[in-house]
């Protein structure tokens, strides 16, 4: 299912490159390499969908499935986000190489959840986090463009809509920002 | 028709699943896995609290269920809840199981099943989580579940 498209926990916040405060969504990568979105509400369809399948012929269910509700590069998130804000805010797409991807998570820093008590290992996190981003920005693992079961669970989206990354953005007013518990 | 048992019903997804399963009329009942006492809702949603310490209290939870869906949060030793699930699973009969993966303390989407796809092979899934995620999955297959990593 790529990332959530809606916060809480979701694909846009800083794990993701995503600084709201600073208008700016960092990526590795060149941004041309699409990264699958799905919103809560189209995850839930698609595994009951995948219930009804599998319960019907387990065989139906392929062994890992993919659905990707939006299925868009950073390039065009951004502007589907700025066209969204008309004029409020500025979504500033900037691409990092290897060196500078590592630098910022080296400055990321997990908290947990509030009301949590528990403590994060911050060396294990950055270095997963720096991974997942990576993934993001082209390494594939959230490319879904190509290869998806969207079709077998909506098939021409005849049991529902997919939402869109247009749909999220004029939610959120071309700004999507998420419940913080990072800094 | 079937039974559908939802664990994480409080989390970041599992709050978004709960609704669409009890709106669903191919979901005949709802069993709504908690730690915590809950009240879920009347109708065809069946609370039950459950110890993952307590195979028994999982199996009861589990009697009639045709499918989990795992989105389990990272509360206490998360690792041996989910082996608990699925081997009271395997003897309660369950066929389908959607799983959950996750680092300790951490409950960020993306770092578990409900994400990435491991499947393609880069450097940046060559990780110990995501292996880890793989033996999991084997053991819920050699357990005779039906296991479809979302």
């Amino acid at each position: 299912m790529g990332l959530h498209l809606e916060h809480p926990v979701g694909g846009f916040q800083k794990p993701h490159g995503f600084y709201a405060e600073e208008e700016t969504w960092y990526m590795p990568g060149t941004g041309d390499v699409p990264v699958a979105y799905t919103a809560k509400k189209d995850i839930a369809l698609s595994v009951i969908e995948l219930i009804k399948m599998a319960m019907k012929d387990p065989e139906s269910v392929p062994p890992h499935v993919r659905i990707g509700g939006s299925n868009l590069t950073p390039k065009q998130i951004v502007d589907i986000f700025n066209k969204a804000a008309k004029g409020k805010t500025h979504i500033k797409l900037k691409l990092l190489n290897e060196e500078e991807s590592k630098d910022l998570f080296s400055r990321l820093v997990f908290e947990p959840p509030k009301g949590e008590e528990h403590s994060f290992d911050q060396q294990f996190m950055n270095e997963v986090a720096t991974r997942v981003f990576t993934m993001s920005g082209g390494g594939g693992n959230l490319d879904f463009s190509k290869h998806n079961h969207n079709e077998l669970v909506n098939p021409g989206e005849s049991k529902w809509k997919w939402k869109t990354m247009e749909d999220y953005a004029e939610e959120t007013d071309g700004m999507p920002i998420e419940l913080e518990y990072m800094r | 028709m079937a039974t559908v048992a939802l664990i994480g019903v409080k989390g970041n997804l599992g709050y978004k699943i709960f609704p669409e399963l009890v709106a669903s009329d191919y979901v005949k009942k709802v069993h709504v896995l908690s730690r915590k006492k809950r009240h879920s809702g009347g109708g065809k949603v069946v609370d039950f609290q459950v110890d993952y310490q307590d195979p028994a209290s999982l199996e009861k939870a589990l009697k009639g269920v045709d499918a989990i869906i795992n989105t389990m949060g990272t509360e206490g030793d998360f690792q041996a809840a989910k082996k608990s699930l699925v081997d009271a699973a395997a003897k309660a009969g369950v066929k389908i199981y959607f799983p959950r993966y996750g680092l300790d303390r951490v409950d960020l989407a993306d770092f578990s099943e409900w994400g990435i796809d491991p499947q393609v092979d880069t450097w940046a899934v060559r990780h110990k989580i995501w292996d880890g995620k793989k033996a999991d999955d084997a053991y819920a297959i050699s357990k005779g579940l039906k296991v479809i990593p979302v």
